[in-house]
């Protein structure tokens, strides 16, 4: 994995953040959290609120396994942090179905699916294990920024070319722009992360690429 | 001996814990959610109506216009034999699907036998294929057919695309063979329950 150094005496605040947003982020570099940013791109809306669930379910679910890593047997870690994972995310879906029931339709089971996000027990097990309770929150506050930020570019450019409009409102107009319904259909998702991911390493300084870990979901 | 007892009680606490979190919040929750679901299958049952709703309507204004317009005929009103509005009826049909269970409604006109809309607003079919079903190109194709024939028996029949003549017949989607056979069960067991119910 495309690791940055850390500095001298352990993770500072901003070198935390700036390693989940960027240097290291969850999507475009360790390819984690893809089943997601494919599924729920088709329109900008979507993908904003998929992200402000992910950066809450890791954040809290940081914020809770840093808390008790003292605690927590080693034997049952793993159960542990699932335990405390879904229960925030059953807790946002909860709070969707209550106050925001459109959008709660249209993820559909994505939120429900956030407890298999390999990005947020991978925080959890990486980050939050190791690390103080205020710099586990800063992380997982990254993490899900980082994810949120491609998803609202993948987003923006689905729905944009798909249908000609960013957040509903007409952008180009339907006068002289044929939309291409290609890109909300499920093969446009792949193109377009694709197209973004090899984007960023294009234009990324050349890290050490050769041990790069394999896909998840 | 003594870490496997902290392991055991770790796990009970924080199954407790977690637990007292979702109750609580599904709890603090329900009544909006249960507002939201009914509008929801209120909002169904008006569109089928063809009564019209203000763009983003809440939840009070659907449930109002239902109520005032709406007749809910059957002893189980969560479960109801159909519902009615001024002589129009509308009838629940529900049954499996290929990959879920499919919902969703059909009106009659006046007559009771003329269909004036179908919709499938519940169904987890094949996207692109047998997802078809809930879209418009589909369900606009029985708009003016007849669910029954003079005899008063089920009569509706989903075709081959293409094949479909007069007015009983309804063109199915090509490459959801299964998913139409499903539609074609539940409509007829739609049908034949309306029809049983209406006789007593």
């Amino acid at each position: 994995m495309a690791q940055s150094p850390v500095p001298i005496g352990g993770p500072t605040a901003k070198s935390t953040f700036l390693d989940g947003l960027w240097a290291n982020n969850p999507i475009f570099c360790q390819i984690l959290g893809i089943c997601s940013a494919l599924a729920v791109t088709t329109r900008l809306e979507n993908s904003l609120v998929m992200g402000v669930a992910l950066i809450f379910v890791i954040a809290m679910s940081n914020l809770a396994v840093s808390i008790l890593r003292h605690l927590i047997p080693r034997r049952i870690r793993m159960i542990v942090e699932v335990a405390i994972i879904a229960t925030f995310v059953i807790v946002f879906d909860q709070f969707l179905k209550g106050y925001y029931w459109e959008m709660s339709k249209q993820l559909g089971p994505y939120v429900g699916l956030i407890i298999t996000n390999c990005i947020v027990m991978g925080r959890a097990e990486a980050y939050a294990l190791q690390n103080k309770t205020a710099l586990s929150v800063i992380d997982g506050i990254a993490n899900g920024l980082g994810y949120t930020v491609i998803l609202a570019i993948i987003g923006a450019s689905r729905e944009l070319i798909g249908t000609g409009k960013i957040l509903g409102y007409e952008v180009l107009s339907g006068n002289w722009y044929v939309p291409n319904h290609f890109f909300i259909y499920p093969p446009g998702a792949f193109i377009a992360l694709g197209l973004l991911i090899w984007l960023i390493r294009a234009i990324r300084p050349q890290e050490d690429d050769s041990s790069q870990s394999g896909a998840g979901s | 001996m003594k870490s496997s007892l902290f392991t055991v009680v770790f796990g009970l606490v924080l199954g407790l814990v977690c637990a007292l979190v979702l109750t609580a919040t599904a709890e603090f929750i329900k009544p909006r959610r249960e507002a939201n679901e009914l509008a929801e299958r209120y909002r169904n049952i008006l569109e089928i109506f063809d009564i019209p709703l203000a763009e983003g309507a809440a939840n009070q204004d659907i449930i109002r216009a239902f109520e005032d317009k709406v007749t809910i005929v059957g002893s189980d009103s969560a479960n109801p034999d159909y519902y009615r509005y001024a002589q129009f009826i509308a009838i629940p049909a529900q049954g499996p699907g290929l990959w879920g269970p499919i919902e969703g409604l059909i009106g009659l006109a006046p007559d009771g036998v003329t269909i004036t809309a179908v919709s499938f607003y519940k169904q987890e079919e094949t996207p692109g294929l047998g997802g078809e079903i809930a879209g418009k190109n589909f369900t606009d194709r029985f708009i003016g057919k007849k669910l029954f024939d003079a005899a008063g028996r089920p009569a509706l029949k989903i075709v081959r695309p293409g094949k479909a003549s007069g007015d009983y017949q309804v063109d199915a989607i090509s490459g959801a063979t299964m998913t139409s056979d499903k539609v074609q069960a539940l409509i007829t067991a739609a049908a034949e329950k309306f029809k049983s119910t209406e006789s007593n």
